[in-house]
């Protein structure tokens, strides 16, 4: 009557629930210690730098609320670049910047800001508008990616970026998140992006979907999402797993984009990674996740041999 | 598996103590299961009087140990008199002292009484004294007597009811017992005759607006392991109104030394009481039966809804953990629902609506004041506030005096549900507010309903037990990891 699914056949495809997700594997394998690893992004940057893992560009931060001004000795003559919350969540408070011009600063969809309206984002972000408590928070600002043109397409205005669920340093489940004009250039599922299932062992779509339904082809574009590949994937699964040893954290999500000349960036990781990733896979988390709990380690598996033991065991 | 086992213990623990304490609650201190319960009270007075002859005079009242009956409280008044009331396993009575005592003299002694909750079982009869020789004849009537209702009869029930029916017949052998004994004297010597266990009793008969009421004679037969009464007094008893038991195994009602014609009579009231207050009245009189009743009223009023909260914890838990209802702040609808019980529903939604709408359009324009964050929520609380005086002096002004609840709304809850259904209108779109703050309302109507509830009222003050069990309900929930019943539609097609 109400379409919904039997608890006993989500149970049989292994589908996790958000209680399980909260108190089998985020509270169990996530040390709170560990969260300001991931929850503050200039700390994230420093530790991926100290591991030599691939990040966006940080061309400075603002912490007081004096120095706001100070913002536009940061910012690149030409370039475009983007300013962000330190502790933000779900793409909260990002500005996109592109380019400037005598009209002012171009935003990615087209329109222009100016000088104040950068120094008001700035101070809200300051202020702790977009931070995950309200607590005060530091801007930063990074130079832009430039996105692989793979992608051309595919995406309505936003960022296409890649979403790895890694459990205890195995990819254990991939995504990609595509912006769409319902999405408003966010690649939030739940405000209508596109999610596009990812084999985790080759990179190639398996289903893609909208609003929890499944879709062939993106919604804005037309253009055919089951034949999307990444290309080298291992790169990817690798630079991914290795964000275990940066962060600690057991149950990590994994947040990459493709950029042209410098190949995947990790853009952020994420302590709860939400569970919308099934239903862009179309089959659940859980066996994968079981069948590594399981595994029996004299010592722990290095990075190469994680992603090996991936590929030998799902492909 | 072994580190759940100390968590199913102390969940174990919980349900236990919880089960309990309503079980004592309700079983031994009366605590009725549903609200509103009343309960017959009988108050009975006795009024002594005697004419004094100048000597010291001790009075000695015998009061009821009726197991069917329970005592709730006793007054004497005796002016001038020493009063003494002792309780112990042979004795219950009450005695009045006066060194001189000249003239005529009234002693008042008022108890009230209710239905005992779980009336003891009467003791077996100890060891029957053997039968008393009566003089000749009556010897041999008595013999007469019993030899036919034993021949008429098959065994001792029907022995006692053919002699009952003898006894009041006109059959010449009883006829000569009733001329020295009266009729129960009578039936208690056949009785110990036939080897029966008997006693005489005294009885009271309750019923409401009695004055000047006597005790009535009465037998008790011990047949089939339990005491049955047998009235075989001229004195009709009434069927629908109880009796008490006043006398038994104790010889007399009333003992004066020290005066003369000495009399008793009773009167009898009944007033219906709330079945908590007086279930809670004896409650208190036990030294450990410490409770929220034993507070001054204004405290009881003030746990009265505080102890509502735990049930609207638990509406929160239940939607949020098991439905997967999106909510916005995790309490904040349980205060929501407090606040809808001093407001009424229907004002309460509208009243919330208006107000939440309205701080909503101001926040907008706050948010392009570029303000810092203790700042712009500050000011929405002053907003909050006047956006409520305004409806309220316009409501007035235009007759609805309902809408003059919306004052109960905490100002502050409201101003921070404000300021984060702005933040998710800015970030997440105008959609997610709409999910949230219907999701929000959803979860404080039904706990409104609930808290609301009389029977839930009732059994969140009077039987804390079901705190307890409160407790482990939501610490079991706390550890569930299957599905949510929204994620069935989320995951649909995975199944």
């Amino acid at each position: 009557m109400f379409d919904l699914a039997k608890p006993k056949a989500l149970r049989q495809n292994g589908v996790m629930g958000m209680n399980q997700r909260n108190l089998s594997y985020v509270a169990r394998y996530n040390d709170r210690r560990l969260y300001p690893n991931v929850d503050n992004k200039v700390r994230t940057k420093e530790l991926a730098l100290e591991e030599d893992i691939a990040v966006p560009h940080l061309l400075g931060t603002v912490q007081y609320q004096h120095d706001v001004k100070a913002v536009f000795d940061l910012l690149p003559k030409s370039a475009g670049f983007c300013i962000k919350p330190a502790s933000g969540s779900g793409g909260k408070g990002i500005l996109v910047i592109l380019s400037k011009d005598e009209n002012g600063f171009k935003k990615a969809s087209g329109s222009y800001v100016q000088e104040q309206d950068i120094i008001r984002h700035v101070s809200n972000i300051l202020a702790g508008l977009f931070s995950l408590g309200g607590d005060a928070d530091v801007a930063m600002i990074e130079s832009l990616i430039e996105f692989d043109p793979i992608f051309d397409g595919y995406s309505h205005e936003g960022v296409p970026d890649i979403r790895l669920i890694v459990f205890k340093g195995y990819p254990v489940m991939a995504m990609l998140r595509l912006a769409t004009h319902a999405s408003d250039g966010k690649a939030n599922l739940h405000q209508g992006a596109v999610g596009v299932g990812l084999d985790i062992c080759t990179g190639n779509a398996v289903s893609a979907v909208q609003h929890n339904e499944l879709i062939n082809t993106h919604p804005d574009t037309g253009k055919e999402l089951g034949t999307i590949s990444i290309q080298n994937w291992r790169a990817l699964m690798t630079l991914a797993s290795r964000c275990y040893e940066v962060s600690g954290l057991g149950y990590l999500g994994v947040d990459l984009v493709l950029d042209k000349a410098r190949g995947p960036l990790v853009l952020e990781l994420n302590a709860r990674p939400g569970l919308a990733i099934q239903i862009a896979n179309q089959r659940g988390m859980l066996p994968r996740l079981q069948e590594i709990e399981a595994l029996k380690l004299k010592r722990p598996h290095l990075v190469d041999r994680r992603v090996d033991w991936v590929i030998d065991r799902w492909s | 598996m072994n580190s759940r086992l100390p968590f199913l213990l102390l969940i174990f623990v919980l349900v236990a103590i919880g089960l309990s304490s309503i079980y004592y609650r309700h079983v031994h201190t009366g605590v009725p299961l549903t609200p509103g319960q009343r309960i017959d009270v009988w108050q009975v007075e006795a009024d002594i009087s005697f004419t004094g002859t100048g000597e010291p005079a001790t009075v000695a009242l015998n009061l009821p140990r009726d197991s069917q009956f329970e005592l709730m409280e006793e007054f004497t008044a005796s002016p001038a008199y020493g009063v003494n009331v002792t309780r112990d396993e042979q004795h219950s009575k009450v005695v009045w002292s006066k060194r001189e005592v000249q003239g005529p003299q009234t002693l008042y002694y008022k108890g009230s009484y209710k239905a005992a909750l779980n009336p003891k079982d009467a003791l077996p009869p100890a060891e029957q004294p053997e039968p008393p020789l009566l003089a000749e004849p009556y010897q041999s009537s008595a013999k007469a007597v019993l030899d036919e209702a034993i021949s008429k009869s098959g065994d001792t029930e029907t022995l006692v009811q053919q002699v009952i029916s003898l006894i009041n017949s006109d059959d010449q052998n009883v006829a000569m017992l009733l001329s020295r004994h009266s009729r129960s004297r009578t039936f208690v010597l056949l009785m110990q005759h036939a080897q029966i266990p008997v006693k005489l009793v005294r009885g009271l008969q309750l019923e409401d607006e009695r004055r000047n009421q006597s005790l009535i004679p009465l037998v008790k037969v011990y047949l089939n392991d339990e005491w049955r009464l047998f009235n075989l007094s001229r004195v009709v008893l009434d069927q629908e109104n109880p009796l008490l038991i006043w006398l038994e195994d104790q010889p007399y009602l009333l003992d004066v030394v020290g005066g003369e014609d000495s009399s008793i009579k009773f009167a009898i009231s009944k007033f219906r009481s709330s079945a908590v207050r007086e279930a809670n009245h004896v409650a208190n009189q036990k030294s450990w039966g410490f409770g929220l009743y034993s507070l001054p009223i204004a405290e009881q009023n003030l746990f009265r809804s505080i102890l509502l909260l735990p049930i609207g914890a638990l509406v929160v838990v239940f939607l949020r953990i098991l439905v997967g209802v999106r909510c916005s702040g995790t309490f904040m609808p349980v205060l929501i629902a407090t606040a809808f019980i001093q407001t009424e529903l229907l004002n309460g939604l509208l009243g919330f609506s208006l107000v939440v709408a309205a701080g909503l359009v101001i926040r907008s324009y706050l948010s392009h004041l570029n303000l810092l964050m203790v700042s712009r929520i500050s000011a929405v609380v002053i907003v909050v506030i006047g956006i409520i005086i305004a409806f309220t002096v316009f409501a007035f002004k235009m007759g609805l005096t309902e809408a003059l609840t919306i004052t109960f709304f905490p100002m502050i809850i409201m101003a921070w549900t404000i300021e984060r259904m702005s933040i998710l209108w800015e970030e997440e779109g105008a959609r997610e507010v709409l999910i949230q703050g219907c999701g929000s309302l959803f979860i404080a109507v039904i706990a409104y309903l609930l808290m609301d509830n009389s029977l839930v009222r009732h059994w969140a003050f009077n039987f804390l037990g079901v705190h307890v069990l409160i407790m482990a309900a939501i610490l079991m929930i706390g550890q569930y990891t299957g599905y949510r019943l929204l994620e069935l539609r989320r995951f649909k097609h995975l199944s």
